[in-house]
């Protein structure tokens, strides 16, 4: 338990002041509701669809081009040819004056086919006048640049600078292992959203109704709060009117109800993979803001718009229980 | 030239100057799939275009702000503003019709 000897008095004093706020009402650390059984969702018989990944050739070869791609020799030729790449400069008033104009002569690029056949056979530096999208410019060329063709090689690998990769076979070999690591985290994210579905389904709740209600309540007031907060005329007429302020927030503590079984199941399956958060997480987190931001233990807005409690325990456990699906799921692949 | 992996938290810096194509794209998208070598092919013929490649489902805000709402979705973008956009699978020369209403419009 934490107690003013834990941690210094002034500290203590806020930590109290903290958890009587609506923010940490709907966080509480202690609910009665709870998972009473968590279903064992990682014993279901996974479809076939998640079964496992297979890396094709296409994919290696694919990866290898890439590595082609990296390594292409740019030159920069002193005159234009097809082929090349060339940024101009439009020296002519009008549309497009002191734009940068880009060039690839011999692609016929609708609207530039006259520019294209103008440049070739100019030099760095040079203008020289032509049409483009249907208007008389002229254009300085700035730079011309040449792609080199080149073939994948030991030497190409071995500038990647991997760990035990120096030949062209072992690169295949890292490729079809990163293809298929990524794969897999992409498959286990399925696996867990799958995993979540079911848990949420089947696992057993004990619900205290009043505590959900108020928690629902709550955090539709948090967020409320958070909605009216930077908005206009119109929020300010339903903040300063109460009758319209609780209707907005009972109509969202219903939405908010539907959450409270989720809530409880994050809760459950971050605590069951060792995600814990308790008291002691919120007075260090204060503390460590208070220490990261020098601020005075007095000010508490200053305090609490830094330290940002709202919904941080939610995501939290929304966080953990996702890292511990997703763990759970490349465990089994 | 190759392209760029990019991220939901990378995108804006990527595409904030210059010309730039963007590939949203899906894992389990097999018109992507089609798509992805034609875009590759593209984006080593072309200097000076940043070309990018976004997985949508790796990177729900930008999917989410630029309404990628089917894949594959390309997007023509000069300094930071989005001036064409497409989608579906399309041959390389139509590629460089948009890439050229990009550079000459």
């Amino acid at each position: 338990m934490l107690t003013p000897d834990k941690m210094s008095k002034e500290a203590f004093s806020l930590y109290e002041r903290v958890l009587h706020t609506d923010i940490i009402a709907c966080h509480k650390y202690d609910l009665n509701s709870r998972v009473e059984r968590l279903y064992p969702y990682m014993e279901d018989t996974l479809p076939d669809e998640y079964s496992g990944v297979n890396v094709t050739e296409d994919e290696i070869d694919s990866c290898m081009e890439q590595l082609r791609v990296k390594h292409l020799i740019v030159e920069h030729p002193e005159v234009i040819a097809e082929g090349d790449s060339v940024k101009c400069r439009c020296m002519t008033e009008g549309l497009y004056r002191s734009r940068t104009v880009l060039l690839y002569p011999g692609k016929e690029l609708p609207g530039a086919e006259q520019a294209e056949k103008d440049a070739v056979g100019k030099k760095q530096g040079e203008s020289f006048a032509t049409e483009l999208g249907g208007l008389h410019v002229e254009l300085s060329v700035e730079e011309i640049s040449r792609h080199s063709n080149t073939v994948v090689s030991d030497k190409m690998v071995q500038l990647e600078q991997l760990d035990g990769v120096n030949t062209i076979s072992e690169y295949r070999e890292w490729c079809r292992q990163s293809v298929e690591n990524r794969k897999k985290e992409a498959l286990a994210e399925q696996i867990a959203a799958w995993f979540y579905k079911n848990a949420l389904e089947k696992s057993e709740y004990s619900i205290d109704e009043a505590e959900m209600k108020a928690w629902a309540y709550a955090r539709a007031k948090m967020f409320f709060e958070l909605e009216l907060m930077g908005k206009g005329q119109n929020a300010m007429e339903i903040a300063a009117d109460p009758v319209l302020y609780d209707r907005e927030i009972e109509e969202r503590a219903a939405e908010n109800t539907d959450h409270f079984r989720e809530y409880l199941l994050q809760i459950a399956i971050a605590n069951a993979g060792g995600i814990h958060y308790g008291p002691e997480e919120t007075a260090a987190r204060i503390v460590d803001c208070v220490k990261l931001f020098d601020l005075d233990y007095s000010d508490y807005d200053g305090i609490m718009s830094r330290v940002n409690m709202t919904y941080f325990m939610e995501v939290v456990y929304l966080e953990g229980s996702k890292e511990i699906l997703i763990k759970n799921a490349l465990a089994g692949l | 030239m190759a392209y760029i992996d990019a991220k939901d938290d990378n995108f804006h810096e990527l595409i904030s100057r210059g010309f730039s194509v963007v590939d949203c794209y899906g894992d389990h998208c097999n018109p992507c799939r089609i798509l992805a070598p034609i875009f590759e092919e593209v984006t080593t013929e072309m200097d000076y275009i940043r070309f990018i490649k976004l997985n949508t489902e790796h990177n729900p805000g930008i999917t989410r702000e630029y309404s990628i709402n089917s894949i594959p979705t390309m997007l023509f973008i000069r300094d930071g503003e989005v001036v064409d956009r497409t989608v579906g699978v399309m041959p390389k020369e139509m590629i460089e019709e948009h890439i050229a209403a990009l550079l000459y419009e």
